[in-house]
């Protein structure tokens, strides 16, 4: 998912980290992040990358991709980020994707969504808005779509199958809205929100069960 | 001595429209989506997480466990083993910083949930990857710090842990993953 040429980076590509964080060792300043049934272990300054790979620490709304991962290593002065940046890519801890095109697809079909809290269902002044998080503590809100990834997606064996399960169903209760019924479009929807519920640990990429 | 366990993915009430009372709170178990209606069922579902006691309501309980909501473990090698075949965990939060007894801290970075012992971890961590318990007791027993010479002993310790590790909400049960799937 890594790009060897020269090409301007596309403002739409998103970075994305995969894998679950179990923490830090006690032997070390080493953090651990299980990608499967494998444990990989992450340096401070891998970490430090792998972990503001998770959303913009300075709150963006924009996509979040390797340019501004890269710019904001720089910020605080994290010396070796694109070394580490092509390490962490090609270890599979992290991902690039721009969604709506065939990188999208292509991670969708290595990875699961799998959700790491609870839902708190949907806000009763703005039922069409869903809380994710633990009851003393909101960790993230979303669509009615997200919701239901965030619900579902974990019980498929990719992310693509799960956004194929949703849109089947969507469909056949009656949805038209491409944003509901066309998988790809619900992917886009999702991977163009997910740092929001990636950067409050609502949820983590894993490569584990994943399956054709 | 039986175990009530909560089994299922909160998902939190449902609001039909700006402003009403929940219909109900939507549970995750499997492929199904069960409700608990009422603060009766909410309360006796959010409470299993350990021995029952007597004050929760014994028709309500077997309502829940009828519907998969609940779960009883009878405290035997055969009873632990019927459970475990039926029931898989998931877990819920990322390790951070590590505990002086060689355990990490379970929650988000800057919002720690529980500490959890070396043993309480490794179930944590792993358990997860197998498609039931009783698979997990397999692969984690002589791999893991869970103590135990043979998969019924790891069972054992498994089983004993999971009712704190339910209350501090770093996990949660469901039903294998393979196990019904509705009809398209």
């Amino acid at each position: 998912m890594s790009s060897a040429d020269d090409s301007p980076p596309d403002a739409a590509e998103l970075v994305l980290p995969v894998g679950h964080s179990l923490g830090m060792a006690a032997s070390g300043p080493v953090v651990e992040v299980r990608l499967g049934a494998a444990v990989e272990q992450l340096g401070p300054a891998e970490f430090a990358l792998w972990s503001m790979a998770h959303s913009d620490p300075a709150g963006g709304r924009g996509p979040w991709g390797p340019a501004g991962l890269l710019d904001a290593a720089e910020r605080v002065e994290l010396e070796g980020a694109a070394g580490h940046l092509e390490a962490l890519l090609q270890r599979g801890l992290l991902a690039r994707a721009v969604p709506g095109t065939p990188s999208a697809r292509a991670l969708a079909d290595t990875v699961r969504l799998l959700p790491l809290t609870t839902g708190l269902g949907n806000d009763h002044q703005s039922p069409q808005v869903y809380r994710m998080g633990r009851p003393d503590r909101l960790l993230a809100v979303g669509s009615s779509a997200t919701y239901d990834l965030f619900q579902w997606a974990h019980m498929e064996s990719s992310l693509w199958r799960a956004c194929e399960a949703a849109a089947t169903v969507a469909a056949r209760v009656g949805a038209t809205d491409p944003g509901l019924v066309e998988p790809e479009e619900l992917l886009t929807g999702l991977l163009t929100g997910l740092h929001a519920l990636l950067g409050t640990n609502a949820v983590c990429l894993d490569t584990w069960g994943v399956a054709p | 001595m039986t175990l009530l366990l909560r089994v299922g993915h909160a998902m939190g009430p449902f609001h039909p429209t700006v402003g009403a009372f929940a219909r109900h709170d939507v549970v995750r178990v499997g492929w199904d989506t069960p409700k608990l209606v009422g603060e009766v069922q909410r309360v006796t579902w959010q409470l299993a997480v350990g021995h029952p006691t007597e004050e929760l309501d014994p028709a309500v309980v077997e309502d829940l466990v009828a519907r998969g909501l609940l779960v009883r473990v009878e405290e035997t090698p055969e009873g632990r083993l019927a459970f475990a075949r039926g029931h898989r965990v998931q877990p819920l939060g990322v390790g951070t910083l590590p505990t002086d007894d060689g355990g990490r801290v379970v929650g988000t970075w800057t919002s720690p949930v529980a500490e959890l012992d070396p043993e309480a971890f490794d179930i944590w961590a792993w358990a997860h990857l197998f498609p039931d318990l009783d698979a997990a007791a397999t692969g984690l027993s002589g791999a893991s710090a869970i103590p135990g010479a043979d998969p019924a002993a790891v069972l054992d310790r498994l089983v004993h842990r999971l009712p704190e590790l339910l209350a501090a909400g770093v996990l949660y049960l469901d039903v294998p993953r393979d196990g019904v799937r509705p009809a398209p």
